[in-house]
């Protein structure tokens, strides 16, 4: 993998070179922006790079050079100055035996897998190199623990911080730290990922356009499907429901995306048995959210910009029929109101709940009222 | 690789190799063991990736030169449940057969190119010192040494060498210890006195090594690392980042009440007297008085605590207070019958001075 192979990041990418060329790399990074874009595959290779013992520079661009014992070591894994941190380390942590996955950043593996290996110099590059992931599930005592560190590291050091709501991370942390935004990738190159894949044409489109500009979130998907999720066909399932569903429906609909989204839980637990149940059960809860905000992006643009193409392509007369409920306004507000569902998973509100209620509350918008 | 082993020899080995393999880690390469086998010799190396042993194993007849890298505890225990005096290790793409006069053991382990390197002692070393001389040296400062302190050159222990002599300091910032060991050699004068921070790590590890009497440790540092052979054992360690503190600058040197205590004597009384000090008043006080000393514990609630010792002093009287758990770490690893207490005024540290070799600060509380 080389830096040309990640796509649409031209200017983050770009702002990694010229401080390599010139030098200068700074001493904290945090990469900011939506899940599944190539932050953590950007932070790999800047970090095998800044490692590697005979960088090849070409027309201005550096990179490893895959074949000494440094980049050899990094593909196996057992680089000894890179350390990737990640909330799951917590059961290699002193008193976290045994404990299961955790939802938030623990302090433990800050304190253990990043302070306590700061103070240790290189032994086999010239640097060392630290990646935190997932660190918008930093509480605030983690990030505290973590400041000293990041303020002033030893010169060796580079820390990466990879998060997707900079909003979530303290002053004290943003302004110790060069912060670089990744932005979202272009549709035609997640469809052109997941067609490679050999996922179906269809479904390949739909997820493209669902992803929002997130590859990873999109090839998760594609390998779900594959294993027989059956995302593509609740999808179509629950448009059509959506479509000519009335008041009373609403808490059995509820019922049925729940069943639904069991399974896919269930089936995505086995497959990723690293990450906690609860993280996947919030991805998936996810999803179906993407999908109703989806067809609600739809049905508002099918009132302004009719020409447009949908993202629910496949399925446009439930659109139009679901379309005939609201004016594009009120579907705006509606999409408004499932981003704040969005945060209700974030801040454990039961899942049942936030679906009846969304779905009663889309189910009211044709009621007359005085 | 095709190599037979003396049964017993390789238990030993693998039983100290295998104490630095981490029980706990996110990359499972790092739970085996790395065998080389070369034309004339077998290593076996295992690494945490800051501390790094290279074990060179006896008794071994090498058929095939090769590696191999095999999970250490699964190895371990096969060696040891074995019964056959010699064992044959035999190993192809990532899998390690063991084979006795009665059992055949497949072992699945991994590529030997993924493996981390473990530096090996390449030509000769500067600094020498006998095995027991510094182990003793470690015991006696090992302790003071910060845990997890966000200052990192605290975390690890000073080695300060000039000329024939070694310092190892190690210090909290609230006490500090430190010891003389004597090397067999130094480096060149011209080469500067040496100073670098080992990690704790490494040297608890040094300090677990049997040893024989006659025992003698080589040392170098190299780049980032120090590399330790003692006998057929290299242990290497990455060393610590950052500046230590200029402790010379802290130890008093204009005290004048000086006492000559005994070291059995005051750990019983120390001890005893903090038996009756809380979490929230970890202090006892020591009255020096004509003549006399007095151990004093009080804990609100729970009661108070005096012992009472005849000493020979003259001075002027002195009220100090320490936390107890510091005075006992020291009196534990004094060696001699008897040690000197220096005290200056009731809010400068105390220290202690056993022989010429240990030396210790340690900060007053407060008595308010």
């Amino acid at each position: 993998m080389s830096f040309k192979e990640i796509f649409c990041q031209d200017s983050a990418i770009d702002i990694l070179q010229r401080a390599y060329s010139s030098g200068r790399a700074s001493h904290a990074y945090i990469f900011a922006g939506p899940e599944g874009v190539g932050k953590f595959q950007t932070a790999s290779l800047w970090a095998k790079l800044l490692l590697c013992h005979n960088p090849i520079i070409e027309n201005g661009s550096a990179q490893s050079c895959d074949s000494c014992r440094s980049c050899k070591l990094f593909d196996a894994g057992t680089h000894p100055d890179f350390i990737h941190v990640y909330k799951e380390l917590r059961e290699f942590t002193e008193d976290g035996k045994g404990k299961a996955p955790p939802v938030e950043m623990p302090v433990d593996v800050i304190r253990e897998m990043l302070n306590a290996k700061v103070s240790n110099r290189p032994s086999l590059s010239s640097r060392k190199v630290f990646i935190v992931s997932e660190t918008e599930k930093m509480n605030a005592s983690s990030q505290n623990c973590m400041l000293k560190v990041l303020e002033e590291p030893p010169v060796y050091c580079c820390i990466i911080l990879l998060c997707t709501r900079l909003e979530k991370l303290l002053p004290t942390t943003k302004s110790r730290s060069h912060i670089i935004r990744f932005g979202p990738i272009q549709e035609n190159r997640i469809f052109e990922k997941l067609s490679e894949k050999g996922l179906d044409a269809n479904i390949s489109k739909y997820f493209a356009r669902l992803a929002q500009g997130s590859l990873g979130q999109a090839c998760n998907w594609a390998e779900l499907e594959m294993n027989g999720a059956n995302i593509y066909e609740s999808k179509q399932n629950l448009i059509n429901s959506l479509a000519q569903y009335t008041y009373p429906d609403a808490i059995e609909l509820a019922d049925v995306i729940l069943s639904r989204k069991a399974k896919i839980t269930a089936l995505w637990s086995d497959l990723d048995e690293k990450t906690s149940k609860t993280d996947i059960s919030r991805r998936v809860d996810k999803l179906f959210i993407q999908i109703i905000i989806a067809a609600l992006y739809d049905a508002m643009r099918l009132n302004i910009i009719p020409e447009l193409e949908a993202i629910n392509f496949d399925q446009l007369k439930q659109i139009e029929k679901f379309a005939s409920r609201f004016d594009a306004e009120i579907a705006a507000e509606k999409i408004a109101d499932c981003f704040t569902m969005l945060q209700w998973f974030e801040s454990n509100v039961n899942e049942r709940l936030i679906f009846e209620h969304l779905l009663l509350s889309l189910a009211d918008c044709d009621t007359i009222k005085i | 690789m095709k190599v037979n082993f003396n049964r017993s020899a390789l238990a030993e080995a693998l039983g100290l190799v295998s104490s630095i393999v981490p029980s706990r880690t996110p990359k499972p390469i790092l739970r085996c063991v790395q065998i080389i086998a070369d034309e004339k010799e077998v290593r076996i190396c295992a690494t945490d990736l800051e501390v790094g042993i290279n074990y060179l194993i006896s008794e071994v007849q090498i058929e095939e030169p090769g590696e191999a890298v095999v999970p250490a505890d699964r190895l371990l225990a096969v060696v040891r449940e074995s019964l056959d005096d010699v064992l044959s290790l035999e190993s192809s793409e990532g899998t390690c057969q063991v084979k006795g006069a009665d059992s055949h053991f497949t072992i699945y382990g991994h590529e030997p190119g993924q493996y981390p390197k473990v530096p090996d002692f390449d030509g000769s070393a500067d600094i020498k010192v006998p095995l027991v001389n510094l182990q003793a040296g470690i015991q006696q400062c090992l302790f003071a040494t910060a845990k997890e302190s966000s200052r990192y050159a605290i975390n690890g222990v000073l080695w300060e060498i000039k000329d024939k002599k070694m310092f190892l300091v190690a210090t909290d910032g609230r006490r500090l210890a430190r010891s003389k060991v004597s090397l067999t050699s130094a480096p060149k004068k011209e080469e500067g006195p040496i100073t670098i921070i080992v990690p704790a790590k490494a040297m608890g590890l040094l300090d677990k090594i049997g040893s024989s009497e006659k025992d003698v440790v080589s040392a170098k540092p190299v780049d980032n690392q120090i590399l330790i052979s003692c006998a057929n054992v290299v242990i290497s360690s990455n060393l610590v980042e950052g500046n230590f503190p200029k402790y010379e600058d802290i130890i008093p040197t204009d005290y004048e009440k000086k006492l000559t205590l005994s070291t059995e004597a005051v750990h019983s009384a120390v001890r005893r007297a903090s038996l009756l000090t809380s979490d929230e008043s970890r202090s006892i006080k020591l009255s020096v008085q004509k003549d006399r000393l007095i151990f004093s514990g009080r804990a609100p609630e729970t009661g108070d605590a005096q012992i009472e010792m005849v000493i020979d002093y003259k001075g002027e009287p002195i009220e100090i207070g320490f936390n107890p758990q510091f005075l006992i770490d020291v009196l534990r690893v004094i060696k001699t019958p008897d040690f000197e207490m220096e005290l200056g005024q009731s809010d400068r540290p105390g220290l202690i001075k056993s022989g010429t070799d240990l030396l210790y600060v340690l900060m007053p509380i407060n008595l308010g």
